[in-house]
């Protein structure tokens, strides 16, 4: 017994070092990057002597900074919510009807994921390039929505497999049309997938750089904003507009964790 | 009223093919209004499939089904009267349980008033008044079936179709279910067409039991008619515990069957008007209740020697199962009161000629 106890002892101590190796890789850059968005010196390093608020009251009066910021979230928002849009009816298709060449349709959807965003964005600009005026946030936000897509389609698709079938029966036949039993059932109990699916679109689209970079002309969203800033100066009025989207970031994803437990202990728990 | 009205549901000549196999092979009978029909067979024998061409979830590759004399063929299963309670019961985990029974009359396009006062009655006769504004995860798996039930029954449908309702409850609780799923159907006077494998489920509940195996109706008729008068060794063997002797016909005379069992054996039965021909192969088939001991002097016609294997103590009765002649294993069911032998004994078992039923080999 004791003996088991003791091993037990040291192999939870070498996990706990373990986990703290992975989450150090995984955090120590966010931290970084947040700590010195507080550093007084003109150009961020160690050592971190003085401290300021300063370089966010910068951060957040730079016009351009600002712009950018605001170009990349409408970006965001409108390819995520197209994303959302196209991938619905595609995983409801893919789940649910019998078609030929499943296999195959699934391929082509999860395709762009393994394509390197390269050849993506040099492929949509040489389709582009004919088009005038579509160079700009319209080209942006097709090239994020074509990244989104694959994405969003996988995550509602695996959630409907998994969706329990008589309740899509029950509503037909208690008289719910296709449409009325897609309102009443499938989309309320598909929110959190729909939700999760939009997320990941957003942040996806949020952050991405090397495709937008091709087809945004004379555009800039944040990431170009700041790779463009990165060519002559590392100030810390980056790191300080990078924090306020950490901090927003996360705040998004615990209001979602929550509203998702809350609906789900609301279905199911325990009798009341 | 014409005649077909009287019928709730009429299947003609159903035949459905999944892939190629078949699942329902000219399956033919009739649902009289007001009846509680089950369907009962093995996993696999086609029930299931029925109730979905019934529901509208399938439609047959070939065969009509009539709903009150009408065809409902190709019709969809929101335009059918028919409703179906499922086996995981398919409760909308997003609503209450007074939305979920509303759900059908909501979809009907019922005035909210009105919706309100038949769900409250509704509720009241499953016995889930004040259970209306909980969560369906905040109910218990007998409340949870009844609310299903609720909310198939309120749309009053031509047939309510039950695909195996009862099956997720544990013993006590199905039991219970049993006596209450009959009594609210007597009550409100519903054809149900039920779809169960649990033949005592079947017996205890059904006005009519649609056998069925491998895609067939094997035989249709009342409990007592099928365990009584089974029409073939399969619907013998799946109802109740059967001994089935294997014979062969020696004789058909206008009132009895004669037949020659294992060694010089031979029987007597009473003749069904379906019996095999004369030297054709039959199972002679006895019911362990319609076997008794035979005491000395051991009459000539409708026994057999056996050698007593085990004794089970059941309480009421005594389970006795023996070995015949030509290794046919035997059970008899003892009363109280009765003989009972010790194991290794030599006996001789005996039975009514009216109590042996006679179906062919197959």
């Amino acid at each position: 017994m004791i003996g088991a106890e003791r091993k037990a002892g040291r192999s939870g101590w070498a996990l706990g070092f373990y986990t703290a190796l992975i989450y150090g890789f995984f955090y120590l850059p966010i931290v970084t990057l947040i700590l010195f968005a507080f550093d007084a010196k003109e150009v961020p390093g160690l050592p971190l002597k003085d401290l300021t608020l300063g370089w966010f009251a910068a951060a957040l009066s730079d016009r351009q900074l600002l712009a950018a910021l605001s170009t990349s979230v409408w970006v965001a928002l409108l390819s995520a919510s197209l994303a959302v849009l196209l991938a619905m009816p595609a995983a409801l298709a893919l789940a649910w009807v019998r078609l030929p060449a499943k296999p195959a349709i699934l391929g082509f959807i999860i395709a762009p994921m393994v394509v390197p965003h390269l050849v993506l964005g040099l492929g949509l600009l040489l389709l582009f390039r004919p088009v005038p005026g579509i160079l700009g946030v319209a080209g942006v936000v097709i090239a994020h929505t074509t990244l989104n897509l694959c994405y969003a389609t996988m995550i509602l698709y695996s959630h409907l497999l998994g969706f329990q079938r008589s309740l899509v029966e029950a509503a037909r036949d208690l008289g719910a049309s296709e449409i009325r039993m897609f309102w009443e059932v499938v989309l309320p109990l598909s929110a959190p997938a729909i939700l999760a699916a939009f997320l990941m679109s957003f942040t996806l689209s949020f952050g991405e750089f090397v495709a937008a970079w091709f087809v945004a002309g004379f555009e800039r969203t944040l990431p170009i904003e700041i790779w463009a800033w990165l060519r002559h100066i590392l100030s810390p009025k980056i790191n300080a507009i990078a924090t306020v989207i950490v901090a927003v970031s996360v705040a998004m994803t615990i209001l979602a964790q929550l509203w998702i437990l809350r609906r789900r202990n609301g279905a199911r728990g325990g009798a009341a | 009223m014409s005649e077909g009205e009287l019928r709730a549901v009429t299947f003609r000549n159903v035949t459905h093919d999944y892939d190629g196999a078949r699942a329902l092979d000219d399956v033919s009978f009739e649902v009289g209004d007001g009846e509680f029909v089950t369907l009962l067979g093995p996993s696999g024998c086609g029930k299931t499939t029925l109730l979905r061409i019934t529901s509208g979830f399938l439609d047959p590759t070939a065969g009509d089904v009539l709903l009150h004399g009408k065809s409902v063929v190709g019709v969809p299963p929101f335009r059918r009267n028919t409703s179906m309670v499922f086996q995981d019961y398919a409760l909308f985990p997003h609503r209450t349980v007074a939305q979920n029974v509303a759900f059908g009359l909501r979809m009907r396009g019922m005035a909210p008033d009105e919706i309100r006062r038949r769900v409250d009655r509704m509720l009241d006769m499953l016995g889930l008044a004040g259970l209306g504004e909980r969560r369906i995860g905040h109910i218990s798996g007998g409340q949870a079936q009844r609310v299903a039930l609720g909310r198939s029954m309120i749309v009053e449908p031509a047939v309510l179709l039950l695909d195996e309702p009862l099956g997720a409850l544990d013993l006590k609780l199905r039991k219970q279910m049993q006596v209450e799923l009959k009594r609210i159907q007597r009550q409100v006077g519903m054809t149900f067409l039920y779809v169960t494998h649990d033949q005592e489920e079947a017996l205890a509940m059904s006005d009519r039991i649609a056998v069925m195996n491998k895609g067939r109706l094997m035989q249709y008729g009342t409990p007592h008619e099928i365990y009584r008068r089974p029409s073939s060794r399969f619907v013998a063997d799946f109802i109740g515990e059967a001994n089935l002797i294997p014979c062969r016909v020696a004789e058909r005379r206008s009132d009895a069957l004669v037949l020659k069992g294992p060694g010089a054996s031979s029987f007597t039965a009473a003749p069904s008007g379906a019996d095999p021909a004369s030297g054709a192969d039959a199972i002679l088939v006895i019911r362990p209740e319609n076997l008794a001991l035979a005491e000395p002097p051991v009459p000539q016609a409708n026994t057999i020697g056996a050698v007593v294997q085990e004794l089970t103590f059941l309480g009421p009765s005594v389970r006795m199962t023996a070995l015949a002649e030509g290794n046919i294993v035997l059970a008899v069911v003892i009363g109280p009161g009765g003989r009972l032998p010790a194991i290794g004994d030599r006996i001789d078992l005996k039975w009514k000629a009216e109590d042996a039923i006679v179906v062919g080999p197959g």
